[in-house]
């Protein structure tokens, strides 16, 4: 009898058996996973933002969200309105993704009847107090990045996701105008290896450091045909400061065919 | 070489310690002049550091920028710069000083910097200590009172997050919050932490500059040629627009101050020169004094260059040390006039200068010593050149010591060289050749002082010699002994009383200008003020200090009861604004005063006309359809118009020709001032904002009910400030009294200076006259006596001191003031005698004289007669 079939097969099988426990997908793969995972149609929401931190006063504002994919590209609009508290409601931000690090921003001001156009420099800078950036508020997309998996490890020990396992992947800006536009050299983020969404992510500054951490919890299927999920709520820490914000999103109704019109000037000036 | 040194160092130094009261008092007096010179230099090099430091601070990293005078553009214009190949950020801000009005704080300002948050990162970088500016963005974009403090200024006023303040606005007062708090970097650091940012919108509701910006900062695209984007961006904008680099904005502030910098500065080296005659006669009579001394070197084998170099050597040395003095106490006295110094020019140049730090370092250390050693050397060299001239036969003959060294060569002729400058120079101001070129204008002021001190001496003699016949019969015999002992050596006296007569000469120089600018100014504001009440905002409405308001305000303001109104047509006279502000012309910045047409049956007194009838001339400035404007006459002699020629004027809607309707007098700018019709302004410059209203009583109304109605029904909404003519004339002489405040300093120091002279030279008087003053104790004269001959002496010297100042004061401060204040400060003033400054002036140098008596006259009675017998 010829042997050499079945030690073929027994090669093969310890092969296969190693390969499969060795991650399949590289960084790109999984950013790229993530992206798609959290890539819905149109979504509207009522959100609450919280700031505060050690030596200064906790802030709460509440607003509405409406977010829509631009047609044909993976390029987002959005346009967050306020509602509290009282000295800024009806304050608009529309923020209108362009290619190329283009990225449009517009303020409107009621007291002023004024719309004013945040400058591409801005940014990188905290959106509107928090420890946000403009950045973070818009969709961070894949292809700005150079994606490196570093490791495989537990997602951690949080209900949501024990016995979870994450991709630890580090992403490096691809050009010097995403990192001027994002404020970042480096973020390592932490994503789930079953659904791809990030439940944690590590900025470094311009300068290597460490100074930001973002945790995604309460995260959901928001689109369930399309298997589309997003977090309810995200928190944010200067490691710095130990300033905080917290995002957190309510009544989240993806799919509802918003029209374009309201991404425009007009309706920004139009409360 | 060794020999001159071991000169320098057995004879030279050996007799500096050895009459250590006289080597301090030369070395004190030397230091003095100095130190005002060196105060002077470091407030005025500080002053232009600020000013540097200022707008580097607020320019960041600005390449250009952009700007149309101080009404401001049109925000529109953003869009055309932005669009300008080569320009990267263009980003705007609006300029205004606000007033804070809680009554704590009044009457400080504040700059506020309102810019576009939004953009702001393109050029400046603001911090705080954990690196958020404004504490929530949202509130602080919508809400107009949202303002940014520094740290610094907020921890003067006891403000923090949140809190509010008040400060006058265009729209009257108006509360503020704090919504953020600035670290002393970038912009920040500019106006010694009075800074405060706004949100552009906010600040522009706020200022009156609503669709406006007043300047626009551009970064350019790297390695791009900046005089190619100034090129690009000017054809872009068209006329009306100055497009510059933030280092062209510092030397347009430098040139602001530069005249009154040079005032500071020419005074300052007077005081300087007053020192120098010290060194003069201190070596001179040094000289006299070892004459002996010097025969016996000579007849030992010293060769005359080495005399000389022991002389020289002794003076420099002094100079060096009193160089050294000097600096240091100029440091002192530097941070002792900063703040005066700093409030004359912000009142003269109607702007806020301030300094936030005084800038001393090893360059001023070593041109003090530089100064010091070099002025020592210029004043020891004639009288050191005359030591080299004794004989040593002669010398050992112990003469009368200043007879023959000082009758020979030059001291001669020095009176009459000195009257040929004095009238070489009156000829030549006369004819007008010091305006021609700079140089000879340099001269004449070289060739003034210096004829004045050469001419002083003979002017004592020569007083002298006059008063003898009279002198001498007045008084008891002390009083005749002490005229006698001024009579009987006449260039003695005159040598003795030279530090104090240039002393004096100095302080009337100053007395002069200050009156002449004082009167001439008050005199033109009683020409040209007749307004009954001048409504404004708190701050200095005289320097037009004031947070200019809305023009509407005038409706309100003409409907107080007690206002006088008259009615022409579909004119309402009653009420008339006045605008100030600045407008580029030919690199510099000429004031402009547009102004409402005033009731005309009052025949337009606010014009002070001088070339043609008032009402004529008045008429064609508010009634003309073409573009029109009278010019002061400081314009017309420095640009060289007269009325019925064209200037060509920028404004945010292009470049305007104005025909000059007539030349008049105002002093609100060195360079120039314009009158325009407000009406003409505001449809070229495109502004509504006003900085004061003029108004008349109607009859029956006093000052105070109309004041107090205004009050009542605009003053507290408004913040307005009622002013009353008498008010305002008062204001104004105070703002002349403070422009000139500092120059008591030099005055002082002047005066200082001669006082060491003269008790100098009494010192040396006494030791050379102590074998008389033994034979007059040995002939029963008491030490009261001896005393009483020393005081009297010393006061008649005071006198023949004061007087001569008096003369050669009185004429260099009329050359000065009529021919030459002009071109140097660029204000033209009429010559006014300081009546009451020349009295004082003879009181003064009286009294310094009896201060310097004090020692000297304690010192000759105190001798004893075998031992003044003894005395050669």
């Amino acid at each position: 009898m010829n042997k050499r079939p079945i030690v073929l097969a027994i090669v093969f099988m310890l092969t296969a058996k190693v390969f499969a426990a060795a991650p399949q997908l590289n960084g790109r793969a999984i950013m790229e996973r993530n992206e798609d995972a959290r890539r819905l149609s149109d979504v509207i929401s009522n959100a609450r933002l919280t700031s505060g931190g050690e030596g200064t006063q906790k802030r709460v504002k509440d607003f509405t969200w409406w977010r829509k994919l631009q047609e044909g590209t993976s390029l987002f609009n959005t346009l967050t309105r306020f509602k509290k508290p009282a000295e800024i409601k009806d304050e608009g931000i529309l923020f209108l993704e362009r290619e190329g690090n283009k990225n449009e921003i517009l303020m409107y001001l009621p007291s002023f009847k004024k719309t004013r156009r945040v400058e591409s420099q801005q940014q990188s800078s905290a959106f509107m107090g928090s420890q946000l950036s403009y950045s973070d508020m818009a969709t961070p997309h894949a292809a700005d990045y150079q994606h490196q998996l570093l490791r495989t490890e537990s997602c951690g020990e949080g209900e949501e996701n024990r016995g979870v396992t994450c991709y630890v992947v580090e992403s490096i800006p691809v050009s010097d105008e995403v990192r001027e536009r994002t404020g970042y050299s480096a973020v390592t983020a932490w994503i789930r290896s079953d659904n791809f969404m990030m439940v944690r992510s590590d900025y470094k500054n311009l300068k290597g450091e460490l100074f930001k951490r973002m945790e995604a919890t309460d995260i959901r299927v928001v689109d369930s045909a399309n298997k589309k999920w997003m977090a309810h709520t995200l928190s944010v820490k200067n490691l710095k400061t130990g300033h905080f914000t917290s995002l957190s999103f309510e009544k989240v109704k993806a799919n509802q065919g918003i029209q374009n019109s309201i991404f425009t000037i007009q309706n920004l000036e139009r409360p | 070489m060794r020999a001159v040194s071991n000169l320098f160092r057995f004879v030279g130094l050996r007799h500096i310690l050895k009459k250590p009261a006289r080597s301090l008092l030369t070395t004190l007096g030397v230091s003095f002049g100095i130190a005002l010179f060196i105060a002077i230099r470091i407030i005025n090099q500080s002053t232009l550091d600020s000013l540097r430091e200022n707008i580097e601070a607020v320019a960041g990293k600005t390449s250009l920028s952009i700007s149309s005078g101080d009404a401001g553009f049109p925000e529109n214009k953003i869009e055309v710069i932005e669009k300008t190949p080569g320009v990267e950020h263009a980003v705007p801000m609006v300029f205004s000083r606000a007033f804070l009005v809680d009554a704590k704080l009044n009457n400080e300002t504040l700059v506020i910097l309102g810019v576009d948050l939004l953009k702001e990162s393109s050029v400046r970088t603001y911090k705080t200590s954990d690196q958020q500016v404004i504490d929530d963005p949202l509130v602080f974009l919508n809400q107009p009172d949202s303002i940014i403090l520094t740290h610094e200024f907020a921890n003067q006023h006891k403000l923090g997050m949140d809190s509010r303040f008040s400060l006058a606005t265009t729209e009257g007062k108006k509360t503020f919050t704090v919504r953020g708090l600035l670290s002393p970097e970038g912009p920040a650091r500019a106006y010694g932490g009075a800074v405060a940012l706004m949100d552009i919108d906010g600040a522009r509701m706020t200022f009156g500059k609503e669709g406006k910006v007043d300047r626009v900062d551009v970064v350019v695209q790297k390695d791009l040629d900046l005089d190619e984007m100034i090129h690009r961006l000017e054809s872009a904008l068209g006329p009306g627009y100055q497009v510059e680099r933030p280092q062209s904005q510092s030397a347009a502030m430098h040139r602001m101050v530069k005249s009154y910098q040079m005032m500071m500065s020419f005074f300052s080296t007077l005081a300087l020169l007053v020192g120098l005659f010290l060194i003069t006669n201190s070596v001179s009579i040094s000289v006299m004094e070892r004459k002996r001394e010097i025969g016996s070197l000579r007849a030992i084998g010293a060769v005359r260059s080495g005399i000389l170099a022991v002389f020289l050597a002794e003076a420099v040395a002094m100079g060096i040390v009193g160089g050294l003095l000097g600096a240091a106490m100029g440091r002192v006295l530097a941070s002792f006039l900063v703040k005066g110094m700093s409030q004359s020019m912000s009142s003269q140049y109607l702007t806020r200068i301030e300094v936030s730090h005084l800038n001393f370092g090893i360059q001023d250390i070593l041109l003090a010593i530089v100064l010091g050693g070099g002025a020592a050397f210029f004043a020891a060299a004639w009288p050191a050149y005359k030591s080299t001239r004794i004989e040593p036969l002669e010398a050992m003959k112990n003469r009368d010591v200043g007879v023959d060294v000082a009758k020979k060569g030059f001291l001669r002729f020095s009176g009459s060289v000195g009257l040929v400058m004095v009238l070489a120079v009156s000829v030549s101001a006369t004819l007008g050749m010091n305006q021609k070129h700079r140089v000879i204008e340099f001269l004449g002021q070289l060739l003034a002082i210096l004829g004045s001190a050469l001419l002083g001496p003979s002017l004592v003699m020569g007083l002298v010699r006059m008063i003898r016949p009279l002198a001498l019969p007045l008084g008891g015999a002390v009083s005749r002994l002490a005229q006698d002992n001024l009579i009987r050596n006449p260039r003695r006296t005159a040598s003795n009383v030279t530090s104090l007569m240039v002393g004096l000469i100095l302080v009337i120089v100053v007395a002069a200008v200050n009156t002449s600018f004082r009167t001439t100014i008050d005199l033109w504001f009683g020409r040209v003020l007749h307004s009954d009440l001048i409504i404004s905002s708190s701050g200095q409405l005289i320097a037009f200090q004031t947070q200019p308001l809305h023009e509407s305000l005038a409706e309100e303001i003409v409907k107080v009861p007690g206002i006088q109104t008259k009615t022409e047509g579909a004119h309402v006279y009653g009420v008339y604004g006045v605008r100030f502000g600045h407008t580029p012309y030919e690199g510099k910045q000429l004031a402009i005063k547009a102004y409402d047409e005033p009731d005309p049956s009052y025949k337009y007194w606010i014009l002070d006309v001088r070339d043609r009838d008032r009402v004529e001339a008045g008429g064609e400035l508010f009634h003309s359809q073409e573009p029109v404007v009278m010019v002061s006459r400081n314009f017309v002699d420095h640009y060289d118009k007269k009325t019925g020629d064209s200037i060509e004027l920028d404004s945010p809607t292009g470049r305007h020709a104005f025909r000059i309707v007539g030349v008049m007098e105002d002093f609100a700018s060195d360079v120039g001032v314009l009158y325009l019709n407000r009406r003409q302004y505001r449809e070229i410059w495109k502004d509504p904002l006003v900085n004061s209203f003029g108004v008349q009583l109607a009859s029956g109304y006093t000052q105070e009910q109309v004041r107090a109605n205004i009050d009542q029904r605009l003053g507290r909404t408004r913040n307005l400030v009622v002013t009353s003519n008498s008010e305002l004339r008062k204001e104004m002489n105070d703002l002349v009294d403070r422009s000139f405040r500092n120059t008591r300093a030099i005055q002082a120091a002047a005066l200082l200076v001669g006082l060491l002279g003269l008790l100098n030279t009494m010192l040396i008087s006494v030791m050379e006259r102590m074998r008389e003053i033994g034979m007059l104790r040995a002939i029963g004269m008491s030490r009261r006596q001896i005393s009483a001959m020393i005081i009297q002496e010393t006061l008649f010297q005071g006198a023949l001191g004061a007087a001569t100042a008096v003369l050669l004061g009185s004429w260099l401060s009329y050359i000065w003031i009529t021919y030459s204040l002009s071109n140097i400060l660029g204000w033209i003033i009429d010559f006014y005698f300081p009546w009451g400054s020349i009295f004082s002036t003879v009181l003064i140098g009286i009294l310094v004289a009896l201060v310097a008596s004090f020692f000297p006259a304690r010192r000759a009675a105190g001798l004893e007669i075998a031992e003044a017998l003894e005395y050669e």
